[in-house]
């Protein structure tokens, strides 16, 4: 049982992982707290969602595109609907920064204002999904996929670990990106001081735009991997909220490894918590999470040191 | 100085952080190439705020900052870097959580291609970096880190390099190494402009000198004749001009 709660927990938390890293972009890099963050995840997924309506068509279910690859439940579809996500979600948040945040960063609007408008985008993103696609939630799949028995009696389904190995390797390629490629160490540079980095020659503007691209992607990536392994539900972005801020937080902010490693705790605390107290109960660990290393450690616990 | 031979020119130049509330007030100043050109004056004279307007990174109210001929004024500082002028700030000059080799990555942003040459040549001007190339630039000491703050400005190729107090918190050994950096700099043809508060330092290595007061220049020339006159020792360089 309990090795099941772990399992389950890294495998959910990698996805939270991929989420989590946008919202410690945007508040490293862009300065403020980004919460229509989790509704571009459900902008991912549902852009997927109607990719793969569109791709199976009416044909029937287990055909085609729609026919299941191995053991997984999806087919050659999904990749090409991950791919559409990922486009459109970046697209959505380079328009939304262009029409709405770089409005208001030219006008010299503080965090907090910033932080509202956030808070506005995230409802209008998420009644326009209410309103295309309706309150019901969806599976990408209704395939029937066995689950594989691993040690310790633990059983995961061929969908959990291809997610997992698809993330490892995403986190793998970022890490590269930020550590080694002109672009990512700008990134990092802006995260730390975007005055001395426009003095050396950044161009912060160009870095506000490719961090948006970054954390969309990631974004649209974790979406579908959300749909792909639980289901799609318009309310799915906010639900994610506060894990997402919690792991970046929790991880410290600017730290991309400290995300990963936050969301990678706060899902198995979930995990574990759900053994002992009522599932209904399980959304409320990340708060308790948040409200601890607020009180004991603000700066998270993999800040980078100054 | 010849108008051929200059490559910084600043004519009434008005900048600050408020347009009501001007801190450099019509400044004229020039620069030629291989030229070291050292600010001077008390504290809150506008002489950071006057090579911070020349950077791009504090506002041009009034006036005209013109480097090789074109406009950069109000340019954004990143503009002002890729026109071949570099900046090293007071504070805050080195990316800290950067190794030291990631700071003059950065240094090299806009360069295309390979940094590889202008590393080795980094690191071979400056070898204590080379010695500390992975660490942290949190790692480093005071002098470690300004010079570490010129190899990165230098990572452009600059024409022109703007040092705003590059001897403050050192040691008086450390200033002596960096004001031997700065004049071999400028040996090679890149021009200096350079705030100084180490007036005694600041002179020995300049070619020439303007003393701000009020954000106003109120006397320029040699360095040789600003360490000689003795109006300016006494009311804006303390007394050692004066005992030399």
């Amino acid at each position: 049982m309990i090795w099941q709660a772990l399992v389950d927990g890294v495998l959910s938390g990698a996805i939270v992982a991929l989420g989590a890293i946008g919202v410690t972009f945007s508040l490293a890099i862009l300065r403020f707290a980004n919460f229509s963050h989790g509704d571009l995840l459900a902008v991912g997924a549902y852009a997927a969602l109607f990719l793969l309506a569109i791709a199976v068509g009416s044909g029937a279910s287990g055909e085609g595109l729609a026919a299941p690859i191995g053991p997984f439940s999806f087919g050659w579809a999904l990749p090409l609907a991950l791919a559409f996500a990922i486009v459109v979600v970046v697209l959505v948040a380079l328009l939304l920064d262009r029409l709405v945040y770089r409005r208001l960063r030219r006008r010299g609007a503080d965090p907090l204002t910033l932080v509202f408008a956030s808070f506005g985008l995230a409802l209008v993103l998420r009644n326009l999904i209410l309103l295309f696609f309706g309150p019901d939630p969806f599976h990408y799949s209704t395939e029937i996929q066995m689950a594989v028995r691993m040690p310790g009696r633990v059983l995961v389904m061929p969908d959990q670990i291809l997610v997992f190995g698809i993330t490892l390797l995403v986190l793998a390629a970022l890490w590269a990106f930020l550590r080694f490629t002109r672009h990512g160490i700008a990134m990092r540079s802006v995260a730390e001081n975007p005055v001395l980095s426009g003095i050396a020659g950044v161009d912060i503007t160009a870095t506000i735009r490719l961090t948006w691209a970054v954390s969309a992607a990631l974004a649209a990536l974790a979406g579908v991997f959300y749909g792909v392994t639980v289901q799609v539900r318009p309310e799915m972005g906010i639900n994610l909220l506060l894990p997402l801020f919690t792991a970046a937080i929790l991880g410290g902010v600017g730290s991309v490894g400290g995300a990963v490693a936050g969301a990678l705790l706060i899902s198995l605390c979930e995990n574990l918590a759900a053994l002992v107290i009522p599932g209904t109960y399980k959304p409320m660990v990340p708060f308790v999470l948040l409200l601890l290393v607020l009180f004991f450690r603000p700066a998270g616990l993999f800040a980078p040191a100054r | 100085m010849s108008a051929a031979a200059t490559m910084l020119r600043g004519e009434g130049v008005v900048a600050g952080y408020r347009r009501d509330l001007p801190i450099v007030h019509r400044a004229d100043f020039e620069l030629a190439a291989g030229e070291v050109l050292v600010l001077l004056g008390p504290n809150g004279a506008g002489k950071s705020t006057l090579v911070k307007a020349v950077a791009g990174v504090v506002a041009l109210f009034a006036g005209r900052i013109a480097f090789e001929g074109r406009d950069i004024g109000n340019l954004p500082p990143h503009r002002v870097t890729a026109g071949g002028v570099a900046f090293v700030p007071q504070t805050d000059n080195v990316f800290t959580s950067l190794s030291v080799e990631e700071n003059l990555r950065i240094g090299g942003h806009l360069v295309k291609g390979d940094l590889g040459p202008r590393l080795a040549a980094a690191f071979e001007r400056f070898p204590d970096l080379a010695r500390h190339r992975r660490a942290p630039g949190r790692a480093l000491s005071g002098g470690q880190r300004q010079m570490l703050a010129i190899a990165r400005a230098l990572m452009t190729a600059p024409r022109l390099l703007l040092l705003d107090e590059p001897s403050a918190g050192l040691s008086p050994r450390m200033v002596t190494e960096v004001f031997d950096h700065v004049r071999r700099i400028a040996d090679s043809g890149i021009g200096v402009l350079m705030v100084e508060q180490n007036v005694r330092a600041g002179l020995r290595i300049a070619d020439r000198g303007l003393v701000l007061v009020n954000g106003r220049i109120a006397h320029s020339g040699t360095a040789q004749a600003l360490r000689d006159d003795p109006a300016v020792a006494q009311l804006y360089l303390g007394k050692f001009a004066v005992a030399s």
